[in-house]
């Protein structure tokens, strides 16, 4: 549990947000051509108004799984002593960030109909 | 807005190292994020230190190091490709080397080729796609621990393989091999343990006792043909050597009259067949052991203490072409001992006394070696020395068999009258 906890702290349940880290990063990238770690963190709470939290512990695993596969490359820039990378898309992310986001839409009308439906316990329990 | 000096920067650099990430592409993510944290924290009117604090607070406790570990794992997750190969040649190097080894135990055909292709698909399939997958998992110097483990022990895997195949090189490969585990892996292995570790004094006494057991394994490898085994092959050249001192002792076997010349040539051509043998005996100890020939004429095979090395007498006798040579001596010997016979008796004679070195004999593999290459490629000191003597009693035999044959044929040219 508490390692689930680590991937994303936010106002919403644990399960209802699991598996969506990477839909997020991938849109903020496709949104921005190139953007560091923290920026990403920052832009993750202004636009959710805190309601999700991406925290450092789920956000650089996924970065760099997302690099090792070859969705995003890194360029780096030093700032002084320090060298701070900056994230952006390949192609192959481009196409998986477009994708990603039109399926989870989907799925949201999906669950939106199912839910919204009067008499979905009762079929469910027929 | 607030930046960081570079003071600053390398306290912060520090204190993530000293938290455990040593990762270095996620050390600058990290730096950078706790930085710029800081900076921003300080615009809003903190000092450095308890920004610092509260950036890193951001992290909850061990959250650094929990950053590096979900990373890595994140990362080494092995995808579906690599762990289909690694199941795949894992299986086939198990299976092939288990049958290998219980086909050859049971002498049954076909474990020569079974080892081989294990080999095959440990050093060309097994290992890399674990190389591969321990390169993207390590960080700085764990990668070299991988390289070293795993090219060692790829190169030692193969110089067994080769040393079970009598195939050249094998000796070169398999000390190799040892070389980079034992020299390059171990020590490097048990440096960044002790470095990381926070039990030291744990890490340190089971390097000890790692290279404890390395030596005991060398030992262990001399051991496999020490001493009654190579008492017993002593023994065996003992008695062959008494036997070719005893075969020449022929003097009532010698023919008279005008056949004695003949014999004479015989006895002549079969002391410098002897004489050669022995020389060249005297010639491999001397060489194996490493000392000068007149200690090795004094010395007998028990005194040497490098009596169960094979590269030498490999290379004397098939490099540098002495067994050649040897067997051009041989077979000009067996040619004039066999004329001496009548022609009808010619080959039956040549099968007694079995000095052929033309013919193709069957090794331990199954496989056809020409007389040099069985004899002595890769055979031991002690085994070249007692075939060698087995030689030199085979000449006398075919001496004595002759010298019988024309005593024979004096006997029953001289008048029977003579013996009153």
């Amino acid at each position: 549990m508490h390692k689930k906890l680590m991937y994303i702290c936010l106002m919403y349940s644990n399960d209802l947000i699991k598996g969506t880290l990477r839909t997020i990063i991938l849109k903020l990238l496709s949104e921005n051509s190139r953007m560091y770690g923290y920026e990403i963190t920052q832009r993750v709470k202004e636009l959710t108004d805190d309601e999700i939290q991406l925290t450092e512990g789920a956000l650089y695993p996924m970065l760099h799984k997302l690099e090792a596969e070859g969705a995003v490359t890194t360029e780096q820039v030093n700032i002084g002593k320090r060298v701070r990378k900056y994230y952006k898309l390949t192609t192959n992310g481009s196409a998986e960030a477009e994708e990603k986001v039109s399926e989870f839409l989907r799925f949201m009308e999906t669950m939106k109909v199912v839910l919204n439906h009067k008499n979905t316990f009762q079929i469910w329990q027929s | 807005m607030a930046e960081l000096s570079e003071y600053q920067i390398d306290f912060v650099s520090e204190e993530i190292k000293s938290r455990g990430v040593n990762l270095d592409s996620l050390h600058n993510d990290l730096l950078d994020h706790i930085c710029t944290s800081i900076e921003r924290k300080m615009d809003e009117g903190l000092g450095f230190d308890s920004a610092f604090v509260q950036s890193i607070k951001l992290f909850g406790p061990n959250g650094l190091m929990q950053v590096q570990h979900q990373t890595l794992l994140i990362l080494t997750q092995m995808n579906e490709t690599m762990k289909k190969l690694s199941l795949g040649f894992g299986l086939a190097t198990t299976a092939l080397l288990l049958a290998g080894i219980l086909f050859k135990a049971m002498h049954w055909p076909g474990a020569a080729i079974m080892l081989v292709l294990g080999n095959f698909s440990l050093v060309c399939g097994y290992i890399p796609v674990l190389l591969i997958q321990k390169l993207k998992e390590g960080n700085g110097k764990d990668k070299y621990l991988s390289v070293a483990g795993f090219v060692g022990l790829a190169v030692f895997a193969t110089g067994i393989t080769f040393k079970i195949m009598h195939w050249p090189t094998a000796n070169i490969l398999f000390w190799s091999g040892f070389l980079v585990i034992s020299l390059g892996y171990l020590p490097l292995y048990f440096y960044l343990r002790i470095k990381e570790s926070v039990n030291k004094s744990v890490t340190i006494t089971s390097a000890i006792i790692t290279f404890v057991c390395v030596v005991l394994l060398l030992e262990m490898m001399n051991f496999r043909s020490s001493y009654q085994y190579t008492h017993g092959i002593t023994l065996i050249n003992q008695s062959l050597e008494s036997s070719v001192v005893l075969a020449k002792d022929n003097l009532g076997l010698q023919p008279e009259g005008e056949l004695a010349t003949e014999a004479n040539a015989l006895n002549a051509s079969a002391d410098v067949l002897v004489k050669y043998i022995e020389d060249l005996k005297t010639e491999l100890k001397a060489r194996t052991q490493g000392i000068s020939t007149e200690e090795a004429v004094k010395a007998t095979l028990m005194d040497l203490s490098k009596k169960n090395d094979h590269t030498e007498c490999t290379t004397l006798m098939l490099q540098l072409g002495k067994a050649d040579e040897l067997a051009q001596k041989i077979d000009a010997y067996q040619k004039e001992v066999v004329s001496i016979f009548p022609e009808n008796q010619q080959s039956a004679i040549a099968g007694i006394i079995d000095l052929e070195t033309t013919k193709v004999f069957e090794d331990h593999y199954e496989r056809n070696a020409p007389w040099a290459e069985y004899y002595f490629r890769d055979i031991a000191l002690i085994g070249v020395v007692s075939n060698l003597s087995s030689m030199q009693l085979k000449v006398r035999n075919a001496q004595n068999l002759a010298l019988v044959h024309l005593k024979t044929q004096s006997e029953a040219q001289q008048p029977p009258s003579a013996e009153f």
